[in-house]
């Protein structure tokens, strides 16, 4: 009699736990906040001018960075980012390459589309030559951060499009869009202030982020 | 007696908060299976899971409720022929380029602030803007004590909302997607672009009453990149709006703004 009465009362609490926990999980579309910190995309880890718009004096402030790629050793520029999203993994973004060349200066730009096609701004990598077959970015996202990195999306140019383009030599210039992007001035410095020895893969190590709710 | 009923009591009720705590712990994660939530199914995870979906006629059905719906209509577009052509005498193509009006030595251009191009026929400062967009980065160039470039990029961010309503079935088209904008202005002696739109989305057109030629974007008059290319020839002058996901009436009104 009293070991049915304990089976009774532990189905009892099995039954309680089921239907709590089955009321209060998170709705089938629970929205999630999608965070992506996109890195370096140089090939050598020598930081030539921090944060600014024009690296010229008087180095007014910008989301911008140098990087000291070369057009013959050091040259190809890639993707590399960081993806956190609260719940499920795989692809959480669409990079999407395009040639971001002005009418005066080379460069490669990579929107960045949520799964539903909503923009969320572009990186640009100015002074560079796009890539013949630029690959499409496959954001990688999960809970503790998901590491991606492809390409070359394009190349540092040797001679810039047109003497009207402000370019004084090689390099990789790096930025995001304005609006709705930050910068890690945590980790690098403002204009000029040159530096070396950067992890270009470590997600302490981002240049620019930006996220969204989906 | 007394102490061995009440550690047997202890040890039940011990016992029962663990299997409600664990069928608690178990209901939640059943409930958070991907498999469970399967109501959208993901995206395409890489190229391998993209069929390009050729350009659909005006008429046709354009499901964008499916994740990454954009991919298979930009893998077409890709296939699509790309050339250097005239277009009402302004060369477009993924070669083509203006001729330089030869006002800058090389090592002389230097950018500076937008504000700098007030007053100068390059200035932009467009009145009217699409509804949403919010300006970006902006700067000019000058060699010597001449303008000879300006450039300025627009941001449309997408609805707050625009994820959710897509995936419950409105159409992309419908909503506030994003997109963005970027105007170029120059000083040149023959018009040309280099753009990578297909060649046979490029058109003549006419901007008040300037030759201009014009790329269609990809999907519906706004889905993918457009352009339009103004040549002032009394002037010298080449004016740019290209955009990306942006209806092209509004890259036309820009253009007649700053031509105006």
């Amino acid at each position: 009699m009293k070991i049915r009465l304990v089976i009774w009362m532990y189905a009892l609490a099995a039954a309680v736990g089921v239907a709590s926990g089955t009321l209060t999980a998170p709705p089938a579309h629970a929205t999630s906040t999608h965070d992506v910190y996109v890195n370096p995309g140089a090939s050598t880890n020598a930081l030539t001018c921090g944060w600014h718009d024009a690296c010229e004096s008087p180095y007014n402030w910008g989301n911008a960075l140098d990087w000291g790629n070369d057009p013959y050793t050091y040259y190809n520029v890639y993707w590399r980012s960081w993806g956190i999203v609260a719940s499920g993994s795989g692809t959480m973004a669409y990079g999407y390459p395009y040639d971001a060349s002005s009418t005066i200066c080379y460069g490669v730009g990579v929107s960045l589309y949520d799964t539903s096609w909503g923009f969320h701004g572009s990186v640009v990598y100015l002074h560079t030559g796009l890539s013949g077959s630029p690959p499409t970015i496959y954001v990688q996202g999960n809970w503790s951060g998901a590491f991606t990195s492809d390409g070359p999306m394009g190349a540092t140019v040797a001679s810039e499009k047109d003497s009207t383009c402000p370019w004084k030599g090689a390099h990789l210039h790096q930025y995001s869009t304005a609006s709705g992007w930050w910068a890690n001035t945590n980790v690098y410095p403002n204009a000029v202030n040159p530096q070396t020895g950067y992890d270009l893969s470590s997600i302490g190590n981002w240049q620019n982020r930006t996220n969204w709710i989906e | 007696m007394r102490y061995s009923h009440w550690l047997r009591i202890t040890a039940f009720s011990i016992a029962g908060v663990i299997i409600a705590g664990c069928s608690f712990y178990a209901a939640r994660q059943w409930s958070n299976d991907p498999v469970v939530q399967a109501e959208l199914p993901p995206g395409p995870q890489s190229d391998a899971e993209v069929t390009p979906l050729p350009t659909p006629s005006s008429g046709d059905g354009i499901d964008t409720s499916r994740a990454g719906w954009g991919l298979a209509y930009l893998a077409a577009d890709k296939e699509l022929p790309r050339f250097d052509q005239r277009i009402n005498g302004i060369a477009v193509g993924p070669t083509s380029s203006h001729a330089s009006a030869g006002l800058c030595e090389q090592g002389a251009a230097q950018w500076v602030s937008a504000a700098a191009a007030n007053g100068t026929p390059l200035a932009v400062n467009p009145d009217w803007l699409p509804n949403g967009a919010v300006t970006g980065d902006a700067k000019a160039v000058r060699c010597g004590a001449a303008i000879v470039h300006t450039e300025a990029a627009f941001e449309i961010p997408p609805a707050p909302d625009l994820a959710s309503r897509v995936q419950s079935g409105e159409s992309w088209f419908d909503l506030q997607h994003g997109g963005q904008i970027f105007i170029y202005r120059d000083h040149v002696a023959a018009p040309g672009f280099e753009s990578s739109i297909a060649s046979e989305r490029w058109e003549p057109g006419n901007i008040n009453r300037l030759p201009a030629a014009i790329g269609r974007p990809v999907l519906r008059s706004e889905f993918g990149e457009s352009a339009v290319v103004v040549w002032d020839a009394e002037r010298g002058m080449q004016t740019v709006v290209r955009g990306f996901d942006v209806e092209l009436t509004d890259l036309v009104a820009l253009a007649e703004e700053l031509t105006k």
